[in-house]
C-alpha cells in the first residue's frame, strides 16, 4: 500500500476527525482537505481553537466527546473515523474521562454505524511504560506508569482492541512516539518554551534515546492505516526509522532558538536535586494556592473575585517589563530569561525532573516500526533535519523564534 | 463625547432630554458579545433601558432576561415594532444587513455590531434605509472611542509627523473568546475569517487615521473556508504605503507603527489603556506613555458605554452618531476588494507529500 493508493481509496469517503483542533488532528484535516477528495467532518468543542481547520470547507459538529448523543450524531453516516481527541486540560478526572468515556462513546457509536469501514484510534508509545534498553516492538507488554495520560490511554487502547477483535468495530490502533512539528505541544511548543524560560536537564548528558517523528509522517501512517485491509484489530508503533539521542534532539531546538539552555547532568545527581527540592517545605498559603490554581474552574472563580480585580488594577500601575518579570517569577518560581533578553541562561531556574522522567530520558529503547512498514507500507519520510527545518519555518512565522535580521519589524 | 447638557444662550438651564424616559432598547442576538459587553453596558446606562431580548435560542435569551430583568423575550425581531425605539444588533455577520434594514424601515434606531455588513452594496442599502426612515444607524466600531486612538488621529490630523510615508500594523491573537455560536467557522455566515472579524477594526482605524486608500494587494491562508491569517499591502491616496498582518493562530507584535517625514508613532492594539510611543524632531525626541484625561476611554467596558451614550444622544438630539453608516462602510469596501483580489498565502511547512 502506498500513500497514493491510500488517497485513492479514501476518495469519496465521509470522514470524521475527533481532536481535529489538536496538532495531529489539525494536520490530518489539512492533509485530507488538500490531498484527498473526501468530505470532512470535525467534532469540535472550542470555536476559537478550530480557526486553524476552518480554513477548509469542512462540516463542524460542535460539542463534547463526553456527550454520547453528540458523538453519535458526529459519527452518523461516516465511513472512516480518526479518533485523535484526548484529555489535555482540566482536572485529572476530567482528562481521564475524555480518554476513557470519550473513547467509549466513539466505540458505541461506531458499533452502531453499519457503514463504518475503519476507526483509527490514536494511542501512544507510552502504553509500554518506561521501557528497558534494547529493541521493542508491539509484542512488548503494556505497563502502567502511574500517570493519568499514559494509563488512561492504555485502558482506552485496550478497549478499542477488544472491540476490534470481537468484531464489533473495525478498528486499528496507532502508537506514535515523540511527535514534533508545527503546533505539537509537548515536543515542540513546550520545548521552545522550556528552552527560553529555564535550564533544561540532559540526563546522562542526553545519552538516552528518543524516536522523534515528524507530524506529517504520523498523518501518513493514519491515511495508510485507514485504507489498509491488514491492520484490523492491530496496534502499530509509529516512529522514526532510527533512534536519536536526546542531546541531538534538544541541541537542534537550541540551534533554532540560538540559545544554550541545556545542562548535562548524571541521573543520580538529577535525582538528588529532585529529592532535595521535595524536602523544602512550602507554607500553607502558597501550597493551598498552588493546589487551587491547578484546577481551571477554581482558577477562574478566584480570578473573578473583587480582590483579584484589585490586584489586576494594581498590576496595571507596574511598568510592563517589571510586570513581565514578576509574572514569570510567580509562574516558574524564578527569574525569566526569555526571548529578547540576555542570552545568559545561568540565572534561569533549573527544570527538575521526577524519577519517572529521569528514567524516561535515560533509557535507550529502539522502537521497531517493522510491523507498520510490513503491513501498512509506512515509512518515515521526513528526516530530523528536514523536519526541524519545517518546524523552524513554522516557529519563526508563529513568533516563537527570534526574528531574522532581514525582518526587523517582527 | 460632548455633553448634551450645555446651557442655552438665554442662560436658562438646558432641558435634560433623559428626564422623560430612557430609550427603550432591544438587544437582537444574545451571543457572547451581547452577554459580555452590550447587556452590562445598557444595564449601566442612564440613557437606555433594556426592553427586549431577541434570539432564536430562546432559552439563552430567557436566561439573560432574568439576569437583567428584561420584560420581553422573543425569537422574532419583527415583534419589536411598537415595543422599542432602538435596537443593538449582535447577530451572526450575514444577518447584520437584512435585520438592520427591516428595523430601520420600521423606524427603529439601530446600533449594528461590526462588521457593518458583508458587502458595500449591503452597506448602501442600510444607509438608504436609515435616510428614508430618519432612524439613526450607528456602527459598533468601539475602538474609535478609545482615548489613545483618538490621540493618534489628532497627531496625524495636526501634522505632527509631517506627511505620512508608511505604516506597519500587526495584530495576532490566539484567543479563547467564549463564543455561543459557531458561525465564525462558516464563510457564508461570517463573510470571511480574520480579515472581516477583528481585521475590520484595524482597517477602520487605519482609514480613519490616514485617509482613503488607492490600491490594495491581499493574501490569506483560506482554502475554501475562512482565513486564519491574512496579509494586506495597502497604498493610500496620500502616497503612503504599508502592510497589515492579521492572525488568529499566532500572537503577533500587536501594534501599529506609523512613520511620517518628521517622526514616528507606535500604538498598542487590542489592549486596555493602549500605550503610545511618539518620536518627533527628526526622531530625536521621544515620548512614551498613555493617554489620560480628558478623553479617558481606556477600557473595552468604557468604550462600549461611550458607544451607547453616543448612540442615545444621536437619537435624542437628532445628530449623526460618532460612527455612522458611511464611516462603517469604508472598511467593508476595502475588505470586499481584498477578498475579490485574494491570493493564496504561502505557508512553507504545508508542502504536500
Amino acid at each position: 500500500m502506498s500513500l497514493d493508493h491510500a488517497r485513492a481509496a479514501l476518495s469519496g469517503k465521509k470522514i470524521l476527525v475527533t481532536g481535529a483542533t489538536g496538532c495531529i488532528g489539525g494536520r490530518l484535516v489539512e492533509r485530507l482537505a488538500t490531498e484527498c477528495r473526501v468530505s470532512i467532518r470535525a467534532l469540535v468543542r472550542s470555536v476559537p481553537r478550530a480557526f486553524r481547520i476552518a480554513r477548509f470547507p469542512i462540516e463542524f459538529v460542535r460539542g463534547d466527546i463526553l456527550d454520547a448523543e453528540i458523538v453519535a450524531r458526529a459519527l452518523d453516516r461516516c465511513d472512516i473515523v480518526f479518533h485523535c481527541a484526548y484529555g489535555n486540560t482540566g482536572s485529572e478526572a476530567c482528562q481521564r474521562a475524555v480518554n476513557l468515556a470519550g473513547t467509549e462513546n466513539v466505540l458505541k457509536a461506531a458499533s452502531r454505524n453499519r457503514k463504518l469501514l475503519r476507526l483509527i484510534h490514536l494511542s501512544t508509545v507510552l502504553v509500554y511504560g518506561i521501557t528497558e534498553d534494547g529493541e521493542i516492538d508491539e509484542r512488548a507488554p503494556r505497563r502502567y506508569t502511574g500517570g493519568v495520560y499514559p494509563d488512561s490511554k492504555l485502558d482506552a487502547e485496550e478497549r478499542v482492541l477488544e472491540c476490534a477483535r470481537s468484531g464489533n468495530v473495525p478498528a486499528t490502533v496507532l502508537q506514535p512516539t515523540e511527535v514534533y512539528g508545527p503546533y505539537a505541544s509537548v515536543w515542540t511548543e513546550n520545548v521552545f518554551r522550556r528552552l527560553t524560560q529555564r535550564r533544561v536537564l540532559l540526563i546522562d548528558g542526553g545519552d538516552g534515546w528518543c524516536s522523534p517523528v515528524y507530524v506529517d509522517d504520523v498523518v501518513s501512517a493514519m491515511l495508510l492505516a485507514a485504507t489498509s485491509a491488514r491492520g484490523l484489530g492491530e496496534a502499530f508503533l509509529i516512529g522514526a526509522a532510527q533512534p536519536t539521542t536526546w542531546k541531538e534532539f534538544y541541541t537542534r531546538f537550541e540551534n533554532l532558538l540560538d540559545v544554550r539552555a541545556t545542562v548535562p547532568m548524571a541521573a543520580g545527581e538529577a535525582e538528588r536535586l529532585y529529592r532535595q527540592s521535595r524536602r523544602r517545605r512550602r507554607g500553607l498559603l502558597s501550597e493551598g494556592l498552588k493546589i487551587a490554581f491547578r484546577n481551571p474552574e477554581i482558577r477562574n472563580r478566584l480570578g473573578r473575585t473583587r480582590e483579584a480585580e484589585l490586584l489586576r488594577r494594581f498590576a496595571r500601575l507596574v511598568p510592563a517589563p517589571a510586570r513581565r518579570r514578576l509574572k514569570s517569577a510567580l509562574r516558574d518560581g524564578g527569574p525569566p530569561g526569555g526571548r529578547g533578553e540576555s542570552p545568559m541562561t545561568a540565572d534561569r531556574p533549573l527544570e527538575l525532573l521526577d524519577p519517572l522522567m529521569i528514567r524516561f530520558y535515560r533509557r535507550k529503547t529502539a522502537f521497531r516500526i517493522d510491523k507498520a512498514r510490513r503491513l501498512l507500507g509506512y515509512e518515515p519520510r521526513v528526516s530530523l533535519d528536514a523536519g526541524l527545518e519545517l518546524t523552524g519555518a513554522w516557529a519563526r512565522w508563529s513568533n516563537l523564534l527570534p526574528p531574522r535580521a532581514d525582518r526587523p519589524n517582527d | 463625547m460632548a455633553s448634551v447638557q450645555a446651557a442655552r444662550s438665554d442662560g436658562s438651564p438646558a432641558r435634560d432630554p433623559w428626564s422623560d424616559a430612557r430609550i427603550r432598547t432591544a438587544v437582537v442576538g444574545c451571543g457572547a458579545i451581547s452577554s459580555i459587553s452590550h447587556l452590562p453596558a445598557i444595564a449601566r446606562s442612564e440613557r437606555l433601558r433594556l426592553e427586549a431580548l431577541v434570539d432564536t435560542a430562546r432559552e439563552r435569551a430567557e436566561r439573560l432576561a432574568e439576569v437583567y430583568s428584561v420584560p420581553f423575550v422573543t425569537d422574532d425581531f419583527r415583534a419589536l415594532e411598537g415595543r422599542v425605539e432602538a435596537a443593538v444588533i449582535a447577530l451572526p455577520n450575514h444577518l447584520h444587513a437584512p435585520v438592520t434594514i427591516e428595523l430601520l424601515r420600521r423606524g427603529i434606531h439601530v446600533l449594528v455590531e461590526k462588521p457593518m455588513a458583508l458587502s458595500s452594496a449591503e452597506c448602501d442599502a442600510m444607509i438608504a434605509a436609515a435616510e428614508s426612515s430618519g432612524a439613526v444607524l450607528a456602527v459598533g466600531l468601539e475602538f474609535r472611542f478609545f482615548g489613545a486612538f483618538r490621540f493618534v488621529r489628532e497627531v496625524l490630523v495636526t501634522g505632527l509627523l509631517g506627511g505620512v510615508t508608511g505604516f506597519d500594523l500587526r495584530l495576532g491573537l490566539i484567543f479563547n473568546w467564549p463564543v455561543a455560536s459557531d458561525y465564525l467557522l462558516h464563510r457564508e455566515r461570517a463573510g470571511g475569517g480574520v480579515l472581516i472579524d477583528f481585521g475590520v477594526h484595524t482597517l477602520d482605524l487605519l482609514l480613519w487615521w490616514l485617509g482613503p486608500w488607492k490600491s490594495v494587494a491581499y493574501a490569506d491562508d483560506a482554502k475554501g473556508g475562512v482565513e486564519a491569517n491574512a496579509e494586506v499591502e495597502l497604498e493610500l491616496k496620500n502616497g503612503a504605503f504599508g502592510k497589515i498582518e492579521l492572525s488568529r493562530t499566532r500572537n503577533l507584535r500587536n501594534t501599529c507603527v506609523i512613520t511620517g517625514e518628521l517622526g514616528c508613532l507606535q500604538v498598542a492594539l487590542w489592549v486596555e489603556n493602549p500605550r503610545l510611543s511618539l518620536e518627533v524632531g527628526g526622531r530625536k525626541l521621544s515620548l512614551v506613555g498613555r493617554v489620560t484625561e480628558p478623553c479617558a476611554v481606556a477600557s473595552f467596558e468604557e468604550a462600549f458605554s461611550s458607544e451607547l451614550t453616543d448612540f442615545a444622544e444621536a437619537i435624542r438630539t437628532a445628530r449623526p452618531p460618532y460612527v455612522g453608516g458611511a464611516e462603517g462602510r469604508k472598511a467593508i469596501e476595502l475588505i470586499e476588494t481584498c477578498y475579490r483580489n485574494r491570493r493564496p498565502l504561502k505557508l512553507p511547512w504545508e508542502a504536500e507529500h
